[in-house]
């Protein structure tokens, strides 16, 4: 028994270093932004968060955007792919799988992005003394959700039929972590006061609505870029559906909910909150950030319209409308969630924030960390649910066309 | 072996090599400035001020003085003053005395051992059209020919030590509390550098220390406290602390010492005969944001007839 899970785990780790061309060049790709990414990173720890375009009057930038955008994706994923469990003989249990896998990596990302906000990474440990509870809850999400991946994955390495009672009842326990942490994640800012943009009664919604359209989105890439082979015909037809449909209806309920927001701020309002009108317009003829909320509502817009219509049939245009989709929520997280609650001051004083390069690249190696670890749990998932490793087979993983999420 | 095992297996290990090496390189940044060598085992295991013994006070005021020294060649005397029963500090500034000089800026950043580049400073002065206390129409970086200008009215605001402060509420590591005289402190070996208290203090009090901060050896002021002036590092959070270090050993803060005008005034609340609790009985004064909750320790007050004449009462920040 230890032996086959130690071989088992011998090889899924030799199965993620090896694969076709597309993979190598991709895993290559993943592994040169994460190594520019802990260089920028060291550059922080070595000069000071002066490496950023954070200053005392925006405190909070794209890392904390970032961190809250993993945590809602992470729970977003749980809560989307994990129930597909519970229906027995559903063919979309890979589906699962892979939303369970971006669960995962995506908990590891926002840890990484907590751990390059924070001026003292060196303390980080005090969380754990202060709050040992929290990162305890933390952590038994994410063993939750790996015990519930690697019980059936390795099932299916044994070529054994998974109890129900192995994975079910974790499963359950996940989702219902999944829904406390999106809550708690989706009011992390209400309770500061003094941030007038905060107390925006839409803004928790808004917040899961963007959250449930980053997971599907990430998982609909996966499937067209052939992260799944196994779920071959009718399967994957159908996953993809399923998949376009979570992805158009949150897409379309965050603009509603954008469109609620923005009527109520602007006609329902005597006038409108400082912040807010510096997102959208600009205050005092400055306007940094509206280039960037625009364009996140355009892209998200466009991909929710195209989801609906009759071309995203063609997997080419799907997977552009779901990549304009994630663009429009990654950049409307990143500019127009945190960020304008700090202009103006408190005070009053319009600062502007721009992220700076050794940032940027700060956030493309927590991603690119982020995607190394999705791409290695999707390519064990995908090769063990095809049969290509499993026990009594040798890991064949020399020529067969497959590749990560792209 | 094989020779295509054999190609495989080189290739795997030259592939495996060449990422170690690229991993070390990426580090170089931490190598090179000697940030990671400042970090030493009694430091990273060094307990919350709150649950340090008295010996282990004592070692670590010990290390601090020493540190100084070997940094500034400054012999300094580190202390832990402690708050004195039957007190709880407040402010009162007159707001038509203040001519918005802002001696109390410098003085303070000079008492406090604050970074002067880049430049931390604990109190903003805000240059508002006369009669108006609409925050968001306030100058911050006014800079005329004289002081003040007519029409005018200066209100520095620094840390209002509230009694109900959003900051202690909202730091994950309980690396800043309330003392029994009523001021908010750091620990600045706790702090971790997540600025959730900058996010939730709603009178811009707190800042950050972006950089490694630098104060010139010749300007460092050698009485300091644990709590309070002694030197910062990287990567944390400070603000104004009433002086703790002066007005715990019966000194005015630094702010009040060098106003011109004694626009600013300073002492024990709790004192019945003391000048706080004579201006808290006959001035009309008034505290920023009260909607808010956070019930300032900071009173604001006209000191001057006409501003009593005026019929209007002071106009509050709408927000």
């Amino acid at each position: 028994m230890m032996r086959d899970t130690l071989r088992f785990l011998g090889r899924a780790f030799v199965l993620s270093f090896a694969g076709g061309g597309r993979y190598r060049a991709w895993m290559f790709a993943l592994t040169a932004a994460a190594l520019l990414g802990v260089n920028a990173c060291a550059r922080q720890w070595a000069l000071g968060l002066a490496t950023t375009g954070l200053s005392d009057q925006v405190t909070w930038g794209i890392y904390i955007a970032g961190f809250a955008l993993a945590v809602g994706t992470a729970c977003a994923a749980a809560l989307l792919a994990l129930p597909l469990f519970f229906r027995r003989g559903s063919d979309l249990l890979d589906l699962a799988l892979l939303g369970a896998a971006l669960a995962v990596s995506c908990v590891l990302a926002a840890a990484g992005f907590v751990i390059a906000d924070t001026g003292r990474p060196d303390r980080v440990l005090h969380l754990l003394v202060e709050l040992p509870g929290h990162v305890l809850a933390l952590g038994v999400f994410l063993l939750l959700i790996l015990h519930v991946w690697g019980s059936l994955v390795y099932c299916a390495y044994l070529r054994r039929r998974p109890g129900r009672a192995l994975y079910l009842p974790f499963a359950l326990l996940a989702v219902l972590g999944a829904f406390c942490a999106q809550s708690a994640a989706s009011f992390l800012y209400v309770g500061l006061g003094g941030r007038a943009f905060w107390e925006e009664p839409l803004g928790a919604p808004r917040f899961v609505a963007a959250a449930c359209a980053a997971a599907p989105a990430v998982l609909l890439l996966t499937l067209l870029a052939g992260g799944l082979p196994s779920a071959a015909g009718a399967a994957r037809e159908r996953a993809l559906r399923l998949v376009r449909a979570l992805l158009a209806a949150a897409l379309w309920a965050d603009l509603l909910l954008c469109a609620g927001a923005l009527l109520l701020e602007f006609l329902g309002r005597a006038a409108p909150r400082s912040s807010t009108a510096y997102l959208y317009f600009g205050l005092d003829g400055r306007a940094a950030l509206a280039p960037w909320i625009w364009s996140a509502l355009a892209l998200k817009a466009l991909a929710a319209v195209v989801l609906c219509s009759r071309v995203a049939a063609r997997p080419r245009v799907l997977a552009l409308a779901c990549g304009a989709g994630l663009a429009g929520v990654l950049l409307e997280e990143a500019f127009g969630r945190i960020t304008p609650a700090f202009v103006p001051s408190p005070l009053g004083e319009v600062v502007e924030y721009a992220p700076t390069l050794n940032e940027a690249l700060v956030c493309l190696g927590v991603l690119a960390g982020g995607l190394l670890a999705y791409s290695i749990l999707v390519r064990i998932t995908a090769a063990v649910s095809a049969g290509r490793l499993t026990r009594d087979l040798p890991p064949v993983v020399s020529c067969e066309k497959s590749g990560g999420p792209s | 072996m094989s020779a295509s095992s054999r190609r495989a297996f080189l290739k795997g290990a030259l592939g495996g090599a060449g990422g170690l090496a690229a991993a070390a390189a990426s580090l170089t940044p931490l190598a090179r400035t000697g940030a990671a060598a400042d970090l030493t085992l009694e430091k990273l295991l060094q307990p919350h001020y709150l649950r340090l013994t008295q010996e282990e006070l004592a070692r670590v005021l010990a290390r601090i003085e020493a540190e100084v020294r070997e940094r500034h060649g400054v012999r300094a005397e580190v202390s832990d003053h402690k708050a004195l029963p039957g007190v709880e500090f407040a402010f009162a500034l007159d707001v038509d005395q203040c001519v918005g000089c802002r001696r109390c800026v410098h003085a303070c950043a000079v008492e406090n051992n604050s970074s002067r580049a880049p430049e931390i400073q604990y109190i903003r002065v805000l240059e508002l059209p006369e009669g108006s206390l609409d925050l968001e129409e306030g100058d911050h970086h006014y800079a005329p020919e004289s002081l003040p200008r007519a029409g005018r009215t200066y209100l520095p605001i620094q840390c209002q030590q509230c009694a109900n402060p959003p900051c202690v509420g909202a730091c994950p590591v309980g690396a800043t509390w309330q003392e029994p005289d009523g001021v908010t402190v750091i620990d600045y070996d706790w702090c971790i550098g997540c600025r959730l208290c900058m996010a939730a203090c709603p009178y811009w009090a707190r800042r950050f220390n972006f950089a490694p901060p630098a104060v010139p050896s010749s300007a460092l002021h050698p009485r300091m406290d644990y709590l309070t002036n002694r030197p910062r590092s990287a990567g944390v959070v400070e603000k104004c602390h009433f002086c703790l270090h002066r007005t715990r050993a019966g000194l005015q803060p630094a702010c009040v010492e060098a106003c011109p005008n004694g626009a600013r005034k300073f002492g024990n609340v709790l004192d019945p005969d003391g000048e706080l609790a004579w201006i808290l009985a006959r001035k009309s004064v008034f505290v920023l944001k009260p909607e808010l909750g956070t019930l300032p320790r900071f009173y604001y007050y006209a000191g001057a007839e006409r501003a009593r004449a005026a019929a209007a009462p002071p106009r509050l920040d709408g927000e």
